[in-house]
């Protein structure tokens, strides 16, 4: 806290020992004469205040809840607030991941503190030197919009005129935080900065690149993942009319065109021979029973309790072997593809004496230095341009595009282009290019005692590690287990009290990584499916018995209780109509959602409404929390619907949306979103409503008919929604 | 060859393949990189524009077959946010990432023009564009907003 804090984070900057006048050139980034405080926020001449951010605009509105938050702080108009993207320096990495990136649900979490502290700290500054110049003590000092006011004497000064007065002030050691209760600005639904570039096609996303002299690379890859390119006869490409060139690369072939179509144009008349590799006999079906069967077999590796909160091996065992009953399910999910809307590219230009790069992306600096490793740069001669992001959704985490366009770019040089080039996946290419949600087997064992309730809980994982195959710097290291396999399962504030999961590698070569939720995107279903066929063996309402389970966890019952009085948990329902409740934790907040829905014949169900609730802790913009909340219950009803990527031969059977299904507008039900915020500490938003709106629905269906639903997607299950 | 398509009221000669999809012929050959490009198959929506008023997805529009018709695209819907469905949109803040959203609008705007008071089947009718954000349930009230009808 307090100085040691600020220094760490270096938001601001507070030592004379760096040799720096505070606020003036702090970073050559931000040129020598903006005056300001420190390297995070400087205010211009004019009174714009910018502040730099390390988290990308997926969509998220987390740079709005952080601008709502300096705006709060150094107490100015929020419109003269603007968030700017830091440069991808490591001095501007988000010093609690070691990185420049976003995921988890970090964006706000972890930068909201900081730079409320930061801004805070310059208001501070900027009072005294007001006070100073009234002659008055600091605490007679008001600052608002802008300004620093003088109430007695009706004297005031602008921020503007005061800068260089403050500047030359030591940081204040504990910046002195506005109170939740005094918000004017944090807090409350403000439109987001990024809405209206987004309604006239203004904004330039990675896709939307343009240099002079840019031409377009379309790729292809081997059709099964480990194939190489054996042959291929370039003639018919380079017939086509805008084609220049066909360059072979690792795994994949791209041709080079005046532009998109061209290039895609000449792409469809090769014909290249591709050697299978080592992966082309997988196939679904015989990956599921491996599966399966690793999971029945549970001999993985164990999970100590230092890797999996909660873990007692030797009491889950004596659960299970004294247990009045036990829950035993086995589950399946399949691998999902992340399908964000804008494909995967990387624009890319050699320069004399380095490399710049233009792209969508969630993780800036393990770009830079994969883009780097390909050039023989260091990565600081690798520039990187982050644009606003269509979609990340974990995919964007993965920098193999980025390598690709830099292996490119290297052989179109050698080739003697000299000219930018933007690589871009068709859609196609992109859903078959992996870094999916692990397919999974789940034996998920639940002992109860005499009374009703568990006594220990066993999770027999199967699945390949996405750990093992992501490009994503992990700080957190890796243990020998997977440990995403325990998301959703472990730090549940359910009494249960013995825990052992373990995991069995069962790896068909297929490329798996983060996908919103990651590990809880599988588990929401297998715990809360397994909790109602617990209540419903007791003959206890599953709300009840989620009731009795989180007995003493205040913050956890409120949710559900709130959750449940929203959507009417208990009403009479017309007939054949069931509620479905689901919930869960992570990322410091916790999410649920409730269904409504009915069979109208057998197969077949119909939702008619869904109500989602969420516990983020702090909510810096509740609409923004409400958004992604709906966004996340909407991306995991794809995924519970018709949600899955097969392999036949090796081969991914799915290329586009026709064969991948997304959820559409006419198909999501009328939704209400309960935001509840109740205490200080900011939790995650982006990836809570995915996991339980799958569960819900299951547990509904398995209210009407008492037929458990082990399998996703539900069409898997026998089930498709009308 | 050379082609003219009347692109947002003003006449472009183009030389390329009559082939072309309209959607990389806005892109690239005329720099209106506001119509996106999402699956190439007609599924998405993401690369919606008006032809005589109507929605088009133009990926899936060769250049050739619009020749001599008028073709809006989100750019021309108006020069300064104004139109009646964009300001729905930033009133309903209904974006998430955006990059659906030049379609949705042009979509719901051509909806508009033919039905000025859709009802939900009418929207979940028209309205088949795809959004992997999940913007859907501001999108249905904010062409309800646009087109006057409480929520
Ligand atoms: S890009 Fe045209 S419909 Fe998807
Ligand atoms: S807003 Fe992101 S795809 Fe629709």
């Amino acid at each position: 806290m307090g100085k040691m804090e600020l220094s760490r984070r270096g938001f601001l900057s507070l030592s004379a020992g760096t040799g720096l006048t505070l606020g003036f050139g702090v970073l050559p980034a931000l040129g020598a004469s903006a005056p300001g405080f420190g390297p995070w926020i400087r205010i211009a001449p004019d009174g714009m205040v910018t502040a730099l951010t390390n988290v990308s605009d997926i969509g998220q509105g987390t740079n709005s809840a952080l601008a709502q938050a300096v705006a709060e702080e150094l107490a100015v108009p929020l419109a003269s607030v603007r968030m700017e993207m830091a440069p991808v320096e490591t001095a501007f990495h988000n010093k609690s991941i070691g990185n420049y990136a976003v995921y988890g649900s970090i964006g706000l979490r972890t930068n909201l503190r900081p730079l409320r502290l930061a801004a805070a700290g310059a208001r501070q500054m900027l009072a005294e030197a007001a006070a100073t110049r009234f002659g008055v003590p600091v605490d007679q000092v008001a600052m608002r919009d802008g300004q620093a006011l003088h109430a007695a004497s009706g004297r005031s000064l602008a921020y503007t005129d005061l800068l260089a007065d403050a500047a030359k002030l030591s940081p204040p050691a504990e910046p002195k935080l506005t109170p939740r209760t005094e918000w004017k600005v944090l807090g409350q639904p403000l439109p987001r900065q990024d809405i209206p570039a987004k309604v006239d096609g203004s904004i330039v996303y990675g896709l939307d690149v343009r240099l002079p002299g840019m031409l377009t690379a379309v790729v292809t890859h081997a059709p099964t993942f480990g194939g190489t390119l054996i042959s291929v006869d370039e003639a018919p490409a380079l017939a086509v009319r805008g084609v220049r060139k066909v360059v072979r690369l690792p795994g994949a072939l791209a041709v080079v065109g005046d532009g998109y179509w061209p290039a895609a144009k000449g792409l469809a008349a090769l014909s290249p021979q591709w050697g299978p590799g080592p992966n082309a006999g997988i196939d679904s079906d015989g990956l599921s029973r491996q599966l399966r069967d690793a999971a029945m077999a549970g001999k993985g590796y164990s999970f100590p309790g230092s890797e999996m909160p909660g873990t007692n091996v030797t009491a889950t065992a004596q659960a299970m072997a004294g247990a009045a009953h036990i829950v035993d399910t086995l589950f399946e999910v399949p691998f999902l593809a992340h399908a964000t809307m804008e494909p995967m590219h990387c624009t890319i230009q050699l320069r004399a004496d380095g490399a710049e790069i233009w792209l969508s992306t969630q993780t800036q600096s393990d770009t830079q230095a994969g883009v780097a490793k390909v050039l023989g740069l260091d990565p600081e001669k690798v520039k990187v341009n982050a644009t606003p992001v269509g979609g990340g959704f974990g995919r964007r985490l993965e920098h193999d595009f980025a390598m690709q366009a830099a292996y490119l770019i290297k052989a179109l040089a050698a080739d003697g282009v000299t000219v930018p080039v933007k690589m871009v996946w068709p859609r196609e290419t992109d859903m078959r290019a992996g870094y999916y949600r692990p397919a999974v087997a789940s034996r998920v064992r639940l002992a109860l005692g005499a009374d009703g309730m568990p006594t220990g809980l066993r999770c027999d994982n199967a699945n390949p590690s996405l750990l093992e195959h992501t490009g994503l710097t992990i700080s957190a290291g890796r243990s020998e287990g997977d440990w995403s396999v325990g998301m959703g399962i472990v730090q549940q504030s359910y009494a249960i009290p013995a825990l052992h999961l373990t995991w069995t590698r069962v790896d068909p070569g297929v490329p798996v990584g983060f996908w919103r939720s990651v590990g809880a995107s599988q588990n929401g279903l297998f715990l809360e499916m397994t909790i109602d066929r617990a209540a419903r063996h007791v003959g206890v309402d599953p709300v009840d018995y989620r009731r009795r389970l989180l007995t003493g966890k205040d913050r956890a019952r409120t949710f559900l209780d709130k959750l449940a009085n929203a959507a009417g948990w208990g009403r009479s329902l017309p007939a054949g109509h069931a509620l479905g409740f689901a919930m869960g934790q992570a990322n410091n907040s916790i999410s649920g959602h409730v269904v409504e829905l009915s069979v109208p014949e057998p197969g077949k169900f119909r939702l008619h409404r869904i109500w989602a609730a969420i516990d983020p802790g702090v909510t810096a913009n509740p609409k923004a929390v409400e958004a992604q909340m709906m966004g996340g219950t909407i991306f995991g009803l794809s995924a519970a619907l018709a949600g899955e990527i097969t392999l036949k031969d090796g081969m991914v059977e799915q290329s586009n949306f026709d064969s991948y299904p997304l959820a559409t507008l006419a198909q999501v039900p009328p939704m209400e979103v309960l935001v509840i915020g109740n205490n200080t500490a900011a939790g995650g938003v982006g990836e809570e409503g995915v996991p339980s709106i799958a569960p819900a629905i299951a547990n509904a269906l398995f209210a009407l008919t008492g037929k458990p639903i082990t399998r996703l997607p539900l069409t898997r299950a026998g089930w498709a929604m009308v | 060859m050379t082609l003219t398509l009347k692109i947002n009221g003003q006449d472009h000669p183009l030389d390329i393949d009559p082939d072309t999809p309209l959607l990389w012929a806005l892109r690239d050959n005329l720099g209106l990189t506001g119509t996106k490009y999402g699956c190439g198959i007609g599924q998405c929506g993401a690369c919606t524009v008006h032809i005589d008023g109507q929605a088009v997805r133009s990926c899936a529009m060769p250049v050739d077959a619009c020749a001599g018709q008028s073709v809006t695209t989100i750019e021309a819907l108006s020069t300064d946010r104004s139109h009646a469905v964009q300001r729905a949109w930033i009133e309903g803040q209904v974006p998430q990432c955006g990059y659906c959203q030049s379609g949705m609008i042009m979509a719901a705007v051509a909806l508009l023009k033919e039905n000025p008071k859709p009802s939900d089947a009418d929207i979940d009718a028209a309205i088949t564009n795809l959004c992997r954000c999940g913007t859907y349930p501001r999108v249905r009230a904010a062409i309800k907003a646009a087109a006057g009808i409480a929520a």
